[in-house]
């Protein structure tokens, strides 16, 4: 039989949807509101929480075996183990923060009884803003090298301004250093040089940032001779 | 006139290649529209991966970070490795900076291959401190364990 047109198109489009949906029979049956939730933090928060919704969509009682987070830093939690047919449940992720900063993405795999093979991937992903940024945050010399000046520069992030900023006293005695704007409000510089770079040195220059919003924060730079 | 016959050779890269072509196709549906199809997350550039038989073979001197959990650090860890997560990395950083050798090359580990933190700590001390010479231990603490049982 000469295979036409439109018998060609009928069994493609049935391979399709073979293809599409046979997993769906194949593996497990906890339908996910989302697999993926998104976060920002605000200065003052201490961990990021996020709970993934799901359904049991199929016609058996799900049993979830693993929940398992990718980093120490993550927990994920049940509420109990089993979910029989149109049951819902949830898990709840929190993140501790610690002292990270910037884009993090947490992922917690979880296994059921009827896929014990497949995991389903959730992700967290937090964005934590870095309140200031540093370019660099260590200045080095090299032992015996001429007493030069090096320059760090301090900068606001996330469209804050900064109201003040002052460097902690009292200074090291290894070095002297001297804080100026380059753009007020926003960028500062601080122009450090060492008293002796004859033997190894090893401190840090302090600050502290106040923003136009009344917070603070810390700002600490390294200084080595090596 | 008649088309002359394809060669077989040709016949069977065409079928091939139509063959792949309806492979393609729910594959690309599937992944996009079906209720179970696996989170899309773009994996970011990262700091170099080296395994233990490279690392025996360099002469300048190592400086081992630890990027585990404290816990596990005080539990075992390589001999004369730091402790610098991002947990306490404040806290931590500074006891790094005092034995840091500018010659030393750095190589960060965690736990095993599905960790995350050597990569972050191995990324933070490039662009917050601008240092060089920084590496991932591949597959982590696991591999250590596994040549040095």
């Amino acid at each position: 039989m000469p295979l036409t047109a439109p018998t060609f198109f009928r069994s493609l489009a049935a391979f399709i949807l073979t293809a599409l949906f046979l997993p769906t029979f194949c593996f497990g049956t906890l339908t996910w509101t989302t697999q993926r939730i998104e976060l920002t933090t605000k200065p003052s928060e201490k961990v990021a929480t996020g709970n993934f919704h799901f359904v049991n969509s199929g016609s058996e009682t799900v049993t979830i075996t693993s929940v398992q987070a990718s980093c120490g830093c993550t927990t994920a939690t049940l509420e109990k183990h089993r979910y029989a047919p149109g049951e819902a449940g949830e898990i709840k992720t929190v993140f501790t923060l610690g002292d990270r900063v910037g884009e993090q993405e947490k992922s917690i795999s979880v296994v059921t009884d009827e896929s014990p093979t497949a995991r389903t991937t959730l992700l967290l992903h937090v964005t934590i803003p870095e309140l200031l940024l540093y370019a660099p945050r260590l200045l080095i010399w090299n032992i015996g090298d001429a007493l030069g000046e090096k320059t760090t520069v301090i900068s606001a992030n996330s469209n804050r301004q900064i109201a003040t900023i002052t460097l902690t006293l009292p200074l090291p005695k290894e070095v002297t250093a001297l804080l100026e704007p380059v753009e007020a409000g926003m960028k500062y510089k601080l122009i450090v040089r060492p008293v002796s770079t004859t033997q190894v040195m090893n401190v840090s220059l302090e600050c502290v940032v106040t923003f136009a919003d009344a917070t603070s924060q810390h700002c600490k730079i390294y200084l080595l001779v090596r | 006139m008649t088309a002359a016959p394809a060669s077989p050779t040709r016949q069977i890269l065409r079928d091939s290649a139509r063959l792949l072509f309806l492979a393609l196709i729910p594959a690309i549906l599937a992944g996009w529209l079906h209720p179970k199809h696996p989170v899309w997350s773009w994996s970011k550039p990262g700091v170099t991966e080296v395994n233990l038989s490279e690392i025996t073979r360099w002469s300048a001197p190592l400086s081992w970070i630890d990027a585990r959990s404290s816990a596990a650090f005080q539990k075992e860890h390589v001999p004369g490795a730091i402790l610098l997560n991002e947990d306490q990395w404040e806290q931590q950083l500074p006891h790094f900076l005092e034995v840091w050798q500018p010659n030393a090359k750095i190589i960060v580990y965690c736990d095993s291959a599905a960790c995350d933190a050597s990569q972050a700590v191995a990324l933070r001390l490039q662009r917050e401190l601008n240092l060089s010479s920084i590496y991932v231990l591949q597959e982590g603490w696991a591999s250590w364990l596994q040549s040095n049982p």
